[in-house]
């Protein structure tokens, strides 16, 4: 039998507030298996955006940069939540799949956590394309933690109407 | 923080050949988590079968305890494969995602263990209706094994 020993566990997180969730049954398991764990999230392409809304544009540069602080602001304090300073925090940009399963091949990634209902991946990762590109190419198991619905729609809303109120002024 | 333990985990087997990798690395994660295993197969309900095609009427009934006899011992034989004799078995029958969502609840699993291409699964899979259906109701980890087409072939 195959040597298949979890050593180093990866959780992808974004900003959904089902992370936590996902995060803390990561982390668990992690703990349990007495693994390493590396915290990414993956940042969006703002310039793929940018050119669909132009009206973007101006502000293209200082929302990659915020994006950017707010993406490690984000895994510092999933970090604290979890209570252990020694995890590994990482920022990439780009394509979710891709970035995911780059990062698992640089630091030699045992395991996959991610979660099932996030806004945004919600439709990509169950129906399709972050999955599918996920597990097609991932030679490493993937762990999907379920995380409620209500809560992403919710999200969901309140973003959709404020980027509703900043359109209209 | 609550932090949820994991003391039970469901495999869920079919007769693909990649079965025997999910079935190892499942088995290998639930050791490393000193957890209880359960390996189930779900039998594609016959029934729903014959409803369409009314010329296999008469064969039903073997048939079904056939498969079901033919599962059983598949799971024994991957039991053995895996060495340990505490491994618990379930045969079901009928829609597999109802199948593994009830046996979830029935046994209080922690963790489901499914393959991701297996021959029968793959069309579902990648079009989402096998998995998704879990995923959309289950309020469990699902832990996704890669096999590769290639291992298939």
């Amino acid at each position: 039998m195959k040597k298949d020993k979890v050593e180093k566990i990866l959780i992808a997180l974004d900003f959904h507030p089902g992370s936590e969730k996902v995060a803390e049954v990561g982390f668990a398991m992690a703990k349990s298996l007495g693994a390493e764990v590396v915290l990414l999230h993956v940042k969006v392409q703002v310039v793929n955006y940018s050119l669909i809304y132009k009206t973007m544009g101006s502000l293209k540069l200082e929302t990659v940069e915020q994006l950017g602080l707010a993406a490690e602001n984000f895994l510092k304090n999933s970090k604290y939540k979890l209570g252990e300073h020694l995890i590994k925090t990482l920022v990439k940009e780009g394509d979710f799949a891709v970035s995911i399963l780059d990062a698992a091949k640089e630091m030699a990634i045992d395991l996959i956590v991610m979660g099932s209902n996030s806004t945004r991946w919600l439709e990509e990762v169950i129906l399709g394309r972050v999955t599918n590109k996920v597990l097609q190419q991932s030679k490493i198991p993937l762990l999907i933690v379920p995380t409620r619905k209500t809560d992403c729609n919710n999200t969901f809303i309140s973003l959709a109407s404020n980027a509703e109120g900043i359109s209209t002024i | 923080m609550k932090t949820p333990k994991i003391n039970k985990v469901l495999i869920a087997l079919d007769y693909d050949p990649t079965a025997k990798k999910v079935a190892e690395v499942g088995f290998t994660f639930a050791n490393a988590m000193n957890a209880e295993i359960v390996l189930i197969h779900v039998v594609v309900d016959l029934v729903a079968y014959s409803l369409t095609y009314l010329n296999l009427g008469p064969m039903q009934l073997d048939t079904v305890t056939e498969l079901r006899d033919a599962s059983e011992q598949f799971l024994q034989k991957t039991k053995h494969h895996l060495g340990n004799n505490y491994i618990q078995t379930v045969v079901r029958e009928g829609d597999f995602a109802t199948c593994i969502l009830d046996t979830i609840k029935e046994m209080d699993i922690d963790v489901i263990v499914m393959g991701s291409h297996s021959r029968k699964w793959l069309e579902h899979i990648l079009l989402g209706s096998v998995t998704a259906d879990v995923l959309k109701h289950t309020t469990i980890p699902m832990f996704i094994v890669p096999t590769k087409k290639r291992d298939i072939d």
